[in-house]
């Protein structure tokens, strides 16, 4: 038998895919090509049993360039046969590539495969060129069809899925993805949705748009005529927040659940409610102190010095005002009172959420008196008809520039932010002050017109400065030079009632420092009356030369004493005119009194308003009656027309 | 064919028949000079027709006579799975001498005397019809290298002859037969045969000389 074999090879190859390793499973049965010669015909299609021999495998290109190549030592079974996987084998010192690298782009490749008969002299010979076609790229972990690829079956892809090309992809069936989705571009969804999982909106946006740009907002909900709606599990609580505002640090704001228990022990609410109370103690307060004042007008008649005593009547000008300052005093009484019951409306009507924040004050924007200047936060600011400047000479109003408001109103337009400033109104806010603060002291603008304020405590505080007190210092400063305190503002009224009625001791203290002069007075006339001759007709003629009227002494001769103290009544005409002299006074300040309540209801309300007049006589009435009776108990001799 | 022997001789002349059973083997080397070792030998049959006459009244004897053979052999190559088996049926001229050991000189009464010979000859068998059987198909030998020329052989053996009468024998012969090739067979294949036939014949001696 020749040394040499030459083989015709029957062969076939599967290809498979060996979990993680690739690999074409070859089979061959390897027959011997030259017949085995007997007498008369001889034998061919002889297989080689037990025939160890050696595998070349090269997989070629379509130009015939090896992209691959290996070599397999193997021996023939008892049937001639070998069984091997391509890819297992060893690469050759020319394979330019690993096996896991061969690219099936979908071009021609082809399978070349030599053979050496033995394993200890290799010398390799042809034994087969094929053609790869469908098998080895239906399985194989790259694959490139030129065409469109069909599979009725269920397809279980074990790696990555790409769909380039800008393809679209089209699922006419139920999509469940079990893992994390990730999107690199828009997402519409045509129909409703239900995310059962945490949603997480972060934008990659490549500029932060500004916050009046509608397209730097990651979450918009248009399309329909309401927006959001928040459901929470359960009824709503404290407990349950319907919205959460973080920033990098903390919470820093929420929109939680409120109940009706929640908001009667809301330390805001009863905050609020305190100084709707305050406030209208005060207005009471006010309203009492000008009808004191109109009592005082009506007795502001004086006795004639001297011989033919006589009395002075009241300036009608000062009870006119007097009344005004009543009419305008109970106007105020009542949107006092009408504040604390809208509030409460409103918060009962709308409960069911409440608002949280970090931030302390509620602020409005405020236009600036020069568009130019510069303001800071914690600067105090003067407001004369409603604009701002740093100067606070003969300001309407003294507030301070807010810094991160709880609330922010009056949002101005669209680019004109640069012209407004945030003023807080009501809350705690930081505010710039000079010198030292201790806790409870009144801030009050400290005159150099660069936003700093200055303390006063309560003991030194002047009335004229009552008017410029910004608010209230809740924290102290031991510094000597700017330092930035805590201060509460919009929330001082109760201080303010407090100076009221301070006032009004005060008020009552010089009315009685008053009368105690009119009593030396009385007595020092006496004396000179006694010393000096004719001084009560010098009186005369000096008196005579005054501006009061002289009550005829015919009419009030019995009350010719000269320290008799005269109480006339107030009639219906007066606080009609009193009433007529407010809507002036008001309109002059600027005050629309036709939107003001009190106003409008005196003018729509016929009833109303001669409740009021008569109310207003009842009170009047009562402080002539109580100033008679103490004028009585002081000694005085008093005597009343009414 | 006969015809002319016989009228050409006189005396001592036989006519001859036998039969008898062949077991043929194959001497088979292929072009590369190596011979398989799985051939076997297989079981034929021969019957021949023949003139044989005593020369000059001594014990040789010539003797001419057609012949046809089947031989044939098997092999089967357990590794490789392949059976074949090989038949063929020759027919053919041979030449042979013997010589004839205790010849009895019988009178015409006398009946059962015996004599021994030793015998060659030499053959020539041509192919009628022959066909190999391989696996599962079977093939006809006509044309085929191996089997398309004349076989030559060369034989020896021995017969005991039994004269039941003065001129009738009947007969027992065993023959090696050989063959071998003419002409070169480098690098080809070779088949020779070797045979081993063992015949039973009656022969009747036409004209005995008193």
């Amino acid at each position: 038998m020749k040394n040499l074999f030459l083989l015709l090879l029957s062969f076939l190859w599967i290809v498979k895919l060996f979990g993680q390793s690739q690999g074409i499973n070859y089979q061959a049965v390897i027959l011997d090509k030259n017949p085995q010669e007997i007498p008369g015909r001889d034998i061919s299609g002889n297989i080689l049993p037990h025939h160890p021999l050696m595998l070349r495998f090269s997989i070629l290109d379509a130009a015939g360039t090896i992209e691959y190549q290996e070599e397999h030592s193997i021996t023939t079974d008892l049937y001639g046969m070998i069984n091997l996987v391509i890819g297992k084998g060893t690469p050759t010192v020319i394979s330019p590539n690993a096996f896991h690298d061969i690219d099936w782009n979908g071009t021609p490749k082809a399978l070349k495969v030599d053979l050496s008969l033995s394993d200890t002299e290799v010398f390799y010979i042809d034994f087969s060129l094929e053609e790869l076609t469908f098998v080895p790229y239906a399985y194989h972990k790259n694959i490139t069809a030129t065409g469109s690829l069909m599979v009725d079956g269920m397809t279980s892809l074990k790696s990555r899925l790409d769909v380039t090309n800008g393809s679209p992809t089209f699922l006419s069936g139920d999509l469940t993805v079990n893992e994390q989705t990730t999107l690199h571009n828009d997402l519409t969804v045509n129909a409703a949705s239900s995310l059962k999982g945490q949603v997480t909106i972060n934008p990659d946006f490549e500029e932060a748009g500004t916050k009046s740009n509608y397209a730097s907002y990651p979450l918009r909900v248009e399309g329909s005529n309401q927006g959001i709606a928040v459901k929470i599990d359960g009824s709503r609580s404290s407990k349950n927040s319907f919205i959460t505002f973080w920033d990098e640090t903390n919470i820093q704001g929420r929109i939680e659940g409120q109940t009706t228990t929640e908001l009667l022990t809301d330390p805001e609410y009863i905050f609020d409610n305190v100084l709707f109370a305050n406030e209208i103690i005060r207005a009471t307060v006010d309203v009492a102190i000008a009808a004191s004042a109109v009592a005082a007008a009506s007795s502001s008649s004086t006795g004639c010095v001297g011989f033919g005593a006589c009395v002075t009547t009241p300036i009608p000008s000062l009870i006119a005002s007097s009344i005004a300052a009543l009419v305008m005093e109970s106007a105020n009484l009542v949107l006092v009172i009408a504040d604390p019951v809208l509030y409460n409306v409103f918060k009962h009507t709308n409960i069911g959420v409440t608002y949280q924040s970090g931030a302390g004050d509620y602020a409005e924007w405020l236009p600036k008196s020069n568009p130019d200047e510069k303001f800071l936060p914690g600067d105090i600011i003067g407001v004369k008809a409603g604009r701002i400047s740093k100067s606070t000479d003969h300001a309407d109003h003294y507030m301070v520039i807010s810094y991160n408001p709880i609330v922010l109103g009056n949002m101005p337009e669209e680019g004109r932010e640069a012209d407004y400033e945030k003023v807080a109104f009501m809350g705690q806010v930081r505010v710039k002050v000079y010198g030292k603060v201790q806790p409870g002291d009144y801030i009050i603008p400290d005159g150099k017109h660069n936003g700093a304020g200055m303390a006063v405590s309560p003991e030194n505080i002047q009335p004229g400065q009552y008017h410029k007190i910004v608010g209230v210092a809740w924290s102290g400063s031991e510094s000597s030079q700017y330092s930035y305190i805590n201060l509460a503002v919009g929330i001082n009224n109760n201080d303010m009632a407090r100076l009221g009625v301070k006032l009004e001791q005060k008020i009552n203290e010089q009315e009685t420092e008053i009368n105690n002069l009119k009593e030396k007075l009385n007595q020092m006339n006496e004396v000179l009356a006694q010393l000096v001759p004719d001084y009560s007709s010098l009186m005369d003629e000096s008196q005579k030369t005054g501006t009061a009227s002289t009550v005829p002494s015919q009419d009030r001769s019995y009350l010719l004493e000269e320290n008799t103290i005269i109480y006339y009544e107030i009639t219906r005409e007066q606080i009609l005119e009193g009433i007529d002299l407010a809507k002036k006074t008001l309109k002059e300040q600027g005050v629309d009194i036709y939107e003001n309540p009190f106003f409008k209801k005196m003018d729509a309300e016929p009833g109303f308003k001669e409740n009021f007049i008569s109310d207003a006589l009842v009170l009047i009435n009562n402080e002539l009656e109580k100033h008679y009776q103490k004028d009585l108990e002081s000694g005085a001799k008093a005597i009343k027309f009414y | 064919m006969l015809f002319p022997f016989i009228m050409l001789t006189v005396s001592g002349q036989q006519l001859y028949m036998e039969t008898g059973k062949v077991l043929s083997f194959f001497d088979y080397k292929n072009s590369e000079g190596n011979s398989p070792g799985d051939l076997k030998g297989s079981n034929q049959s021969s019957f021949g027709l023949g003139f044989r006459k005593s020369v000059m009244r001594s014990p040789w004897h010539l003797s001419f006579g057609l012949a046809t053979s089947k031989y044939g052999a098997t092999s089967s190559d357990e590794e490789l799975g392949n059976y074949s088996e090989w038949e063929g049926t020759y027919l053919g001229p041979n030449l042979g001498v013997d010589y004839e050991f205790f010849k009895p000189v019988m009178n015409p009464v006398e009946i059962n005397r015996y004599s021994f010979c030793l015998k060659g000859a030499v053959a020539a068998d041509f192919l009628i019809n022959g066909k190999q059987r391989l696996n599962d198909q079977v093939f006809d030998l006509n044309g085929v290298e191996e089997f398309d020329k004349p076989v030559f052989f060369l034989k020896g053996g021995t017969r005991f002859n039994c004269y039941i009468t003065k001129n009738y024998v009947l007969y027992a012969q065993y023959m090696f037969g050989r063959s071998f090739l003419f002409g070169n067979y480098d690098g080809q294949e070779q088949l020779r045969y070797l045979t081993h036939n063992v015949s039973l014949g009656f022969s009747a001696i036409l004209f005995y000389r008193r």
